[in-house]
């Protein structure tokens, strides 16, 4: 999350308008927290529409009579996964950026320029 | 007798990268309800660090600070940032307005962190210290799009959104030309005359200092005037 060294004059404002360590963190894992959510969703919406672009493909064998199309496994449990991941995983790689955002000293940066 | 809005006693502070150096030396000072003071004296003398203390935001210093009788020394971050939000109003030589709001949303945000009116209160208050400032029309203009001299005062409409105890300022001209520093400086003794707001402004501007109702003036971090 690179885009948290160019904020860090909004975030130097804020401490000195009187928001804590805690609110600054707290702005930036809800962002971080939407963008994981959201970016899930997209993710399971092009999955599945991917799924079944591939379910028509054709698929034929001598060992499985039964199937014509390429198999694909709907279950429920995999889009689960893959939400749960998405969303750990941007919150986990904000998890650093954060703990920095929150500990910004606004004084270095009001007074350093 | 006017009440203290802030007391220092004897507050000093130390540099230790690389070795350890004195920067602040026994500065006790109170300033009274309503004074609009500046804290001059020559750059490195110390003065923009006493400001920093004073407003809480560095907490590494030896020494007692009250602010509306209140002792802020043991007490945790959380804490100062709700003080800094409810009393004091900062000014910065750099106006940093947050680019991602507008002016109005600007002036708002600390209002809508303390959260002691609804946000139309707080917009409404918002606007009429726009008003007073003389810069309502801009209200609605992204941050980034109005001139450094109209930044000074929405920087000042922000600081006094909460109507704090005090408002700090951090050489509020230094970026200013001469107009622009006039009209800050005629809008701080208005403040002050007027509305009896409390002001501690640091400068290295004399002829700002000068027409202040007190001066304190810091030598190699000691008080020499006050």
């Amino acid at each position: 999350m690179f885009w948290i060294n160019e904020k860090v004059d909004s975030i130097a404002i804020l401490k000195a308008t009187g928001f804590s360590g805690m609110d600054v963190s707290l702005i930036f894992i809800t962002i971080a927290l939407v963008i994981g959510v959201f970016g899930g969703a997209l993710g399971l919406v092009f999955g599945f529409g991917l799924c079944n672009l591939i379910d028509m493909v054709p698929f034929d064998t001598d060992a499985l009579p039964t199937i014509t199309t390429y198999p694909i496994n709907y279950d429920l449990r995999y889009y689960v996964i893959a939400v749960i991941f998405s969303i750990a995983a941007t919150y986990f790689a904000g998890y650093f950026p954060y703990r920095k955002a929150s500990k910004i000293d606004p004084v270095e940066i009001i007074r350093g320029k | 007798m006017e009440k203290n809005v802030l007391e220092a006693k004897a507050i000093s502070k130390f540099f230790h990268d690389p070795k350890t150096v004195q920067v602040l030396t026994d500065v006790t000072f109170d300033l009274k309800a309503g004074e609009f003071t500046s804290i001059i004296g020559k750059s490195g003398c110390g003065k923009s660090t006493l400001l920093y203390i004073l407003s809480t935001m560095d907490t590494d210093y030896e020494g007692e600070l009250y602010i509306d009788g209140e002792f802020l020394g043991d007490k945790t971050e959380a804490h100062l940032a709700h003080v800094r939000n409810a009393k004091i109003g900062f000014v910065f030589q750099f106006h940093y307005l947050l680019n991602e709001f507008n002016v109005l949303q600007n002036v708002m945000m600390p209002g809508l962190k303390l959260g002691e009116l609804t946000a139309a209160e707080i917009e409404h208050n918002a606007y009429e210290k726009l008003k007073v400032l003389g810069i309502q029309d801009e209200a609605l203009k992204k941050a980034n799009q109005i001139s450094g001299g109209q930044k000074q005062r929405v920087a000042i409409a922000r600081a006094l959104i909460n109507d704090p105890s005090i408002i700090m300022a951090d050489e509020p001209t230094g970026n200013l030309d001469h107009k622009n520093s006039e009209i800050v400086f005629e809008i701080f003794k208005e403040l002050a005359e007027e509305y009896k707001q409390s002001l501690l402004v640091v400068t290295h501007d004399t002829d700002f200092a000068n027409r202040t109702h007190r001066i304190i003036e810091l030598l190699d971090g000691r008080v020499i005037r006050q």
